[in-house]
């Protein structure tokens, strides 16, 4: 197992968010698509298959405050590796960058917060040299790729 | 690397980081009192590691009210409460935290004072009845200068958050 794990870091004005570059099998431009979905659409057409459509800022506003959308631009999806029978898409139109850390510079949270954190998605934290903290979010997980209503409707 | 390669290998590293154990049970007559805001509160020296001021408090998600978010203690993330808003339902700036000595988790508590080590006859202390609302979170209470001072039940102040995130 790589102890330098590739992530893509996304910057979020006061914190930013990492992705851990193996959830994900695949990057497509917005470009590329010939039908863009809608911002805040819960699904879109992936090779011809109705796919759930997760909106990194809308994942994001619902795990930390004040996060204003981005909606200009071309967007990217992430095409989230597939787990059990279910995959997903993760948009964002933010730029992003792909960079590597030492393993142990990230940092799970707290052992009284692990579980019920994990469930929303926030597996691990790192302070930056900046001491900025950094979310690493695991956004494949079953539970934590529901949209924001559905996860309202399970809260 | 996946997210869940990531947790595994951070959860089996781990176990090297933890500190020495700390025994916050049991009741000493020696005491840390510390204030946060009007209230004073106390623990047993043994079961702080250290003071630390200035920190920045991170928010967290879907935390009760009386965790403001974590604190980066030497690049360790630490759950930081504010026993102000436990108590009284009001948050309190913590000026400085204690950084506690336990064995399971990592947790810091916001003061506004470190006030001083007082040595108490146990015939001093006094203990909570179940019922009472403020015993919740203590284990006993002594006057100390005229005033109420609360020793500090580590074990129910964490089981009241594992039951507050379910």
């Amino acid at each position: 197992m790589a102890d330098t794990p590739e992530v893509f870091l996304l910057d979020y004005g006061r914190f930013d968010i990492l992705l851990p570059a193996g959830d994900f099998g695949e990057l497509i431009s917005g470009s590329e698509l010939k039908d863009l979905p809608e911002y805040g659409c819960p699904a879109c057409l992936l090779r011809g298959r109705e796919t759930r459509l997760v909106w990194l800022d809308n994942f994001v506003s619902h795990l930390l405050p004040a996060v204003e959308a981005e909606t200009s631009g071309l967007p990217t999806f992430f095409v989230v590796r597939e787990r059990r029978t279910e995959e997903a898409v993760l948009a964002t139109y933010r730029s992003f960058e792909l960079l590597t850390f030492p393993l142990h510079e990230l940092k799970l949270l707290p052992a009284g917060l692990r579980k019920r954190l994990g469930l929303l998605g926030l597996v691990a934290v790192r302070f930056s040299t900046a001491d900025r903290l950094q979310y690493l979010l695991d956004v494949s997980s079953s539970g934590s790729t529901a949209t924001g209503r559905d996860r309202e409707k399970t809260a | 690397m996946k997210s869940s390669e990531i947790k595994e290998a951070l959860s089996a590293s781990e176990g090297l980081e933890e500190i020495g154990l700390a025994d916050t049970e049991e009741l000493k007559s020696r005491f840390f009192v510390f204030s946060v805001g009007d209230l004073l509160f106390a623990l047993p020296p043994e079961a702080v590691h250290e003071i630390i001021a200035g920190l920045e408090v991170y928010p967290l998600p879907s935390c009760p009210p009386y965790i403001p978010g974590l604190v980066n203690c030497h690049g360790q993330p630490y759950t930081a409460f504010d026993l102000r808003v436990l108590f009284e339902n009001e948050r309190q700036p913590a000026a400085m935290f204690l950084v506690l000595k336990l064995e399971q988790d990592n947790v810091a508590i916001g003061c506004t004072e470190v006030n001083e080590i007082v040595d108490l006859p146990a015939s001093s202390v006094s203990t909570f009845a179940a019922a009472d609302a403020d015993g919740r979170f203590c284990l006993a209470m002594f006057d100390h200068g005229g005033q109420r001072v609360l020793v500090l039940s580590i074990p129910q102040l964490l089981a009241q958050l594992e039951q507050d995130l379910g």
